[in-house]
C-alpha cells in the first residue's frame, strides 16, 4: 500500500443550514485578475468538475464585458439532468500559495454566499497532490505530488 | 491590519483631495483597521508595517505560518461562515469585500464592488454576494434538492 505525505490540511466548513448541519469541502484561492488585482474566492473542492468553474456573473473579475463571449460548451452534469451551457477562458489562480493558469469555464450556478463556483481538475489539479477523508472532514494537500 | 505607509498615505491624500472632513477620514482608517493619532500640531500620523527581512520563509511555508499563528477569524471563508446570519440579514443581495474579520466593502453590483476595493486600496480581499431569497445548499452532484 503506497503511503503519501501532505504538508496542509483544510478543514470542512460546517454550516448550520435550515436543513440541519451540514458540512462542505471548501477552499479558497486567489484569482489574479487581468489588472493585476487579486481577489480570494471561495469555491466546492470538486473532483467531478473537469475543468475550474466560476459563476457566470464573476466575468468581471476575468475582465470581461459579458460571460459569454468566451469558447462556448455545454456540461452534461452541473446541476442536475439538464445540460448547462458554458464559455471557456482562461486565467490565473493561486492555491496555497502556487499560482496555475488554467481554463476557467463561466456557467450558471446557485447562488450560495460560501462558494461562487467549483475547484476542478484540468490543468490544476496535476499540480498539487490531494487526499480526501470524508469522515475527519478534512481535505490533504500536498505541493510536492 | 498589515499595511505599509504609502498606500494609506496615498488613500488619504485621495480622500482629502475629495473633501472629505477629518472625523469622517479618520472613521474611514478606522474601518480599515488603521491605527492613527493625531499631534497637537494638527497632524494625522499613521502606524504601518515595515519589512523585517526579506525572504524570511520560502512561498511553501507562507500559508503553513500563516495557519499555524492565524486566529480562526482570520480566514474569512470561516468568518462568513460563523456569520453568515447577520451578513444576510445586513448585505442581502449584496457583494461585499471581507478582510481581517470585517466587511470592507459592499455594493450592489461585482463591479461596482471592486471599484470600491479598487479606491480603497484592497489587498486580496475575500468577495462573495449575500443571496436574496433562499440560499440553495444542493452541490454539482446532489441527489436531494432542498
Amino acid at each position: 500500500m503506497p503511503i503519501r505525505s501532505f504538508e496542509h490540511v483544510i478543514p470542512f466548513r460546517h454550516v448550520a443550514t435550515p436543513h440541519g448541519d451540514m458540512w462542505f469541502p471548501l477552499v479558497t484561492v486567489t484569482l489574479i485578475q487581468p489588472t493585476g488585482q487579486r481577489v480570494d474566492l471561495p469555491l466546492v473542492f470538486d473532483t467531478g468538475a473537469s475543468v475550474t468553474t466560476l459563476r457566470h456573473d464573476l466575468y468581471p473579475l476575468l475582465g470581461l464585458s459579458a460571460w459569454n463571449v468566451g469558447v462556448p460548451g455545454v456540461s452534461e452534469t452541473a446541476g442536475g439532468a439538464q445540460p448547462v451551457p458554458f464559455y471557456q477562458y482562461t486565467a490565473t489562480i493561486e492555491f496555497l500559495g502556487r499560482a496555475v493558469t488554467c481554463p476557467i469555464n463561466l456557467m450558471p450556478l446557485p447562488t450560495n454566499p460560501l462558494w461562487l463556483g467549483l475547484f476542478g481538475r484540468r490543468q490544476l489539479f496535476d499540480q498539487f497532490g490531494f487526499g480526501f477523508w470524508e469522515g475527519a472532514h478534512e481535505i490533504y494537500v500536498t505541493l510536492n505530488p | 491590519m498589515p499595511t505599509t505607509a504609502e498606500p494609506t498615505k496615498t488613500i488619504i491624500e485621495s480622500a482629502i483631495a475629495t473633501g472629505m472632513g477629518p472625523l469622517d477620514l479618520l472613521e474611514q482608517l478606522d474601518s480599515l483597521g488603521i491605527e492613527w493619532f493625531v499631534t497637537r500640531q494638527g497632524d494625522v500620523m499613521i502606524k504601518a508595517w515595515q519589512v523585517g527581512a526579506e525572504g524570511f520563509v520560502s512561498p511553501s511555508e507562507v500559508p503553513l505560518i500563516q495557519r499555524a499563528t492565524a486566529s480562526p477569524d482570520a480566514d474569512p471563508l470561516n468568518w462568513v461562515s460563523e456569520h453568515l446570519r447577520e451578513l444576510r440579514e445586513q448585505y442581502s443581495g449584496q457583494w461585499i469585500a471581507v478582510l481581517d474579520a470585517q466587511v470592507r466593502a459592499a455594493a450592489p453590483s461585482l463591479p461596482a464592488l471592486l471599484a470600491l476595493v479598487s479606491a480603497q486600496g484592497l489587498q486580496k480581499p475575500f468577495v462573495t454576494q449575500l443571496p436574496v431569497g433562499a440560499t440553495v445548499w444542493t452541490m454539482t452532484y446532489a441527489d436531494q434538492e432542498f
